[in-house]
């Protein structure tokens, strides 16, 4: 069940009202033992969501669940690190190989019947909800017991529930256990503010998805489907949507996940930091889907040896990350094209970044650079989208030849430019006046959401209307979550 | 204890001012939806030419599908003048011939009153499908009495036995219209209450598996009986005042990943029944899918859908409409 589908806000509110009678109850009778009937409730329903949607689904999670809880206790209690490597290499063999399998038999399927002209027909395989997700969040967890981060949890229940959370199950972002365990442990419950603050980044994020990104998706998906059938201008502003789209799509998801644990007690780190301002890529993947860049960093890049081998075995390391990143977005020739596109560029930049650190602030040099960078990755999202080689390459005809078709200037193409453009300047604005800086003490824009204080009649108002304005004008053409696919 | 009261009375004063809060929002949201969605409220139409139709000089807007805001005629229909009584050519059909889409001077109506020295009279209204018309052309018939032409406009020529059978039986059932009440005075003055409960709708829509969303319909028999019966209906009723019945389909036009346009067509056999039963009784009908198409294929032009919508997709644009009206001039200059 979407976070944005009707169905699910209407059990979302009865799990919220449910939570905040356990609340008034634990504040009358102080009784600790009601935030671990909160936490059970959660459990519950995050099972639920996932049983609803397939049994089997509700059977692989509770094997990967039961498989890593293990696993780490094994680490633990190790008395010699050969014992704890094998506890480890399990672990992760089994979660990659089951990952692997739903993912990509029938990718290795179809590419080995068609190297070889071979006949072999793909298997009857569903890929399970959250697996891409959940899969990584649980090998974050064994590496981090194993490097001894932190002590293995021993509550079953309390780790249930860091793999099946509802609100990040299907799409994200990958929370790391040493951020989500304590808040589990000292459950603070439902708290008044939390609440107002979640449900205002719930609705940031749902706008962001209902408004913007699927009303972009209608065009996006009109384009791609028969780019020979429009003109260049129209091609190009397909591709510039879709770079809107996914952003919106998934920065929205993110916040409707943020949101929602909010306003039932967690809290959650940002998952965008306005990725197209970016002045380099090694920037942009620092600012866009921050959870699965900095698990890439923590978990592959820095263990293969990082950038601190050499230039030629950085690019190398670069490169596998990258082609993994793009294998983790889809089995398909397309991600890794796209992956290892961005491992070539994130490779041609690291060579040719120069060794001395710029002291001063050069803001028309760096307006460009994102310019820059913001037409390379809206490319780059072009392999991303296609749905075969062919078809990005009558994208890309479309957009480097002058090609007669249909003119369509989608206005919601630039209301959503608009929106980016409006956020991006109170970003700038904001962290101008806080001051905020980079590690090179170089001024740094970071996003923020523009939360107010619900309890105050004017902003009741504001919010009111802006809830009121997501619901008229929201796409309800049954648009799936761009990431949930993954 | 004074603790529990102070907290219900900043409970309940929360509430209040939640409350007024939303009655502002609401009243804001109208004013935007007046601005991007208003329709007014539906009214009873007592001639019965039409289910219902929209109240006198109706103001009317819309920016989230095409760019217009016009005045409704003092009937509650799209025209610029009123030429009700005993028009050349009376226009009936759904939204796309209503033209609430497109700037009043662009629709089909408009560009027929232009370019032909005849009077032209569109009662088309949003929702009415050929079962619509063909079951209120009597009243329509009486109400107007057409002298020359009576165009009914149709994007489908593959009905149903189960409804067209309803229309002949006199049992199909009007569309709701409210002349009073809280409904009435909701759809008029609090737009936004209408906007967000068709957007709530959709929402669940949304949610459903494909089959939830159709009705069962009862297997097709005696089709080309029933059709030549249902059509005959239409052409007794536009015998009435002498004008001639020309029944237009336009379908949709959809493009393949080869960028060649084409049609969907479930059963290509009605469609030719449609087109033998209208030429046996004398009915002038009108296939647009090859203009459409040449349209697409010389001029890079669908006719449906705007640069708010999707490619091709939804209502009418100008271009659709002037196809269509210029399809049906070439017609009557042809003295058909």
């Amino acid at each position: 069940m979407a976070l944005n589908s009707f169905n699910f806000l209407v059990c979302f509110a009865f799990l919220f009202a449910l939570l905040l009678v356990l609340e008034a109850v634990k504040t009358l009778t102080k009784s600790k033992i009601l935030s671990r009937i909160q936490i059970v409730t959660l459990i519950i329903f995050s099972y639920s969501l996932v049983f609803l949607a397939d049994w089997r689904f509700f059977v692989c999670i509770l094997s990967a669940t039961a498989l890593t809880y293990l696993l780490a206790l094994g680490i633990e209690k190790a008395k010699t690190a050969k014992t704890q490597k094998v506890y480890l290499s399990t672990g992760i063999c089994v979660l990659v190989l089951m990952l692997g399998y739903f993912k990509y038999t029938n990718f290795f399927i179809s590419g080995f019947s068609s190297l070889f002209n071979v006949q072999a027909s793909t298997l009857d395989i569903i890929l399970p909800i959250g697996i891409s997700f959940y899969t990584f969040s649980a090998i974050a967890y064994l590496i981090d017991i194993y490097r001894k981060k932190y002590e293995a949890v021993t509550n079953v229940l309390d780790f249930a529930l860091y793999i099946v959370f509802f609100p990040k199950l299907s799409s994200g972002p990958i929370v790391r256990g040493k951020t989500f365990f304590p808040q589990v442990k000292n459950y603070r419950g439902i708290k008044a503010k939390n609440v107002c603050d979640g449900l205002q980044i719930f609705v940031f994020g749902l706008f962001k998805k209902i408004v913007l990104a699927d009303h972009l998706g209608v065009f996006v998906n009109n384009v791609y489907s028969s780019p020979q059938s429009y003109s260049t201008a129209t091609v190009i502003l397909a591709v510039l949507s879709y770079s809107l789209q996914i952003y919106f799509d998934f920065s929205g998801y993110s916040d409707m996940a943020i949101g929602l644990s909010k306003m039932v007690g967690f809290d959650f780190e940002s998952n965008f930091n306005l990725p197209y301002i970016a002045t380099s890529f090694s920037d942009f993947w620092k600012r866009w889907h921050i959870s699965l860049s900095s698990w890439f960093m923590e978990y592959l890049y820095i263990p293969l040896g990082g950038s601190r081998k050499g230039g030629l075995r950085t690019c190398v390391n670069l490169l596998i990350v990258m082609l993994i990143s793009g294998l983790w977005h889809g089995a398909g020739i397309t991600f890794i094209l796209w992956g290892l596109l961005y491992g070539v560029l994130s490779c041609v930049e690291h060579l040719l970044k120069k060794k001395n650190v710029v002291k001063k602030q050069r803001p028309v040099l760096n307006s460009v650079k994102a310019l820059g960078i913001f037409i390379a990755v809206t490319l780059l999202w072009i392999p991303f989208r296609a749905t075969s080689l062919s078809n990005m390459l009558n994208v890309l005809k479309g957009c480097f030849t002058l090609q007669q078709g249909i003119w369509h200037p989608y206005s919601w193409t630039f209301f959503a430019l608009f929106c980016l453009i409006i956020s991006t300047v109170f970003a700038v604005v904001k962290s101008k006046k806080s001051g905020t800086k980079d590690k090179n003490g170089l001024p740094y824009v970071n996003g923020y959401y523009p939360l107010m204080n619900l309890t105050k009649f004017g902003s009741l108002c504001i919010f009111f209307i802006f809830c009121g304005l997501t619901l008229i004008l929201g796409y309800f053409g049954n648009t799936a979550f761009i990431y949930g696919a993954f | 204890m004074k603790k529990l009261t102070k907290k219900i009375r900043t409970a309940f004063y929360m509430l209040f001012k939640c409350a007024v809060a939303g009655v502002i929002a609401l009243a804001v949201l109208s004013g935007v939806c007046f601005l991007v969605n208003y329709s007014g409220a539906r009214v009873h139409n007592e001639s019965g030419s039409t289910d219902f139709k929209w109240g006198e000089n109706q103001y009317r807007s819309n920016a989230l599908e095409g760019f217009a805001w016009f005045f409704m005629d003092e009937h509650g229909f799209n025209n610029i003048e009123d030429t009700s009584k005993e028009p050349d050519i009376l226009l009936m059909g759904s939204s796309h011939m209503e033209g609430a889409n497109v700037s009043q001077k662009k629709t089909t109506a408009s560009l027929l009153s232009d370019k032909l020295p005849l009077s032209v009279y569109n009662i088309a209204t949003s929702g009415h499908t050929i079962y619509n018309c063909v079951n209120n052309m009597d009243n329509a018939v009486k109400e107007y009495n057409p002298s020359k032409y009576l165009i009914v406009e149709t994007v489908t020529a593959e009905l149903t036995v189960y409804e067209m059978q309803k229309v002949i039986d006199g049992e199909f059932e009007p569309f709701e219209s409210y002349d009073s009440g809280a409904l009435y005075a909701l759809q008029k003055y609090i737009p936004a209450i209408k906007t967000m409960y068709k957007q709530v709708g959709f929402w669940r829509d949304a949610d459903k598996t494909p089959n939830e969303n159709t009705i069962a319909k009862p297997a097709e028999e005696n089709y080309e009986e029933v059709l030549e019966n249902f059509l005959l209906k239409a052409k007794n009723s536009a015998d009435k005042s002498g004008a001639q019945l020309i029944i237009f389909y336009h379908p949709e036009i959809k493009i393949d990943e080869n960028a060649n346009a084409y049609t969907e067509v479930s059963d290509k056999n009605k469609l030719l029944a449609f087109e033998n039963a209208c030429d046996k009784l004398g009915i002038i009908y009108i296939d647009m899918t090859d203009t459409f198409t040449a349209l697409y294929n010389n001029d890079h032009i669908l006719p449906y859908g705007f640069y708010n919508t999707g490619v091709g997709s939804a209502h009418l644009n100008e271009h659709g409409h002037k196809a269509i009206a210029e399809e049906i001039i070439n017609l009557i200059s042809e003295g058909k």
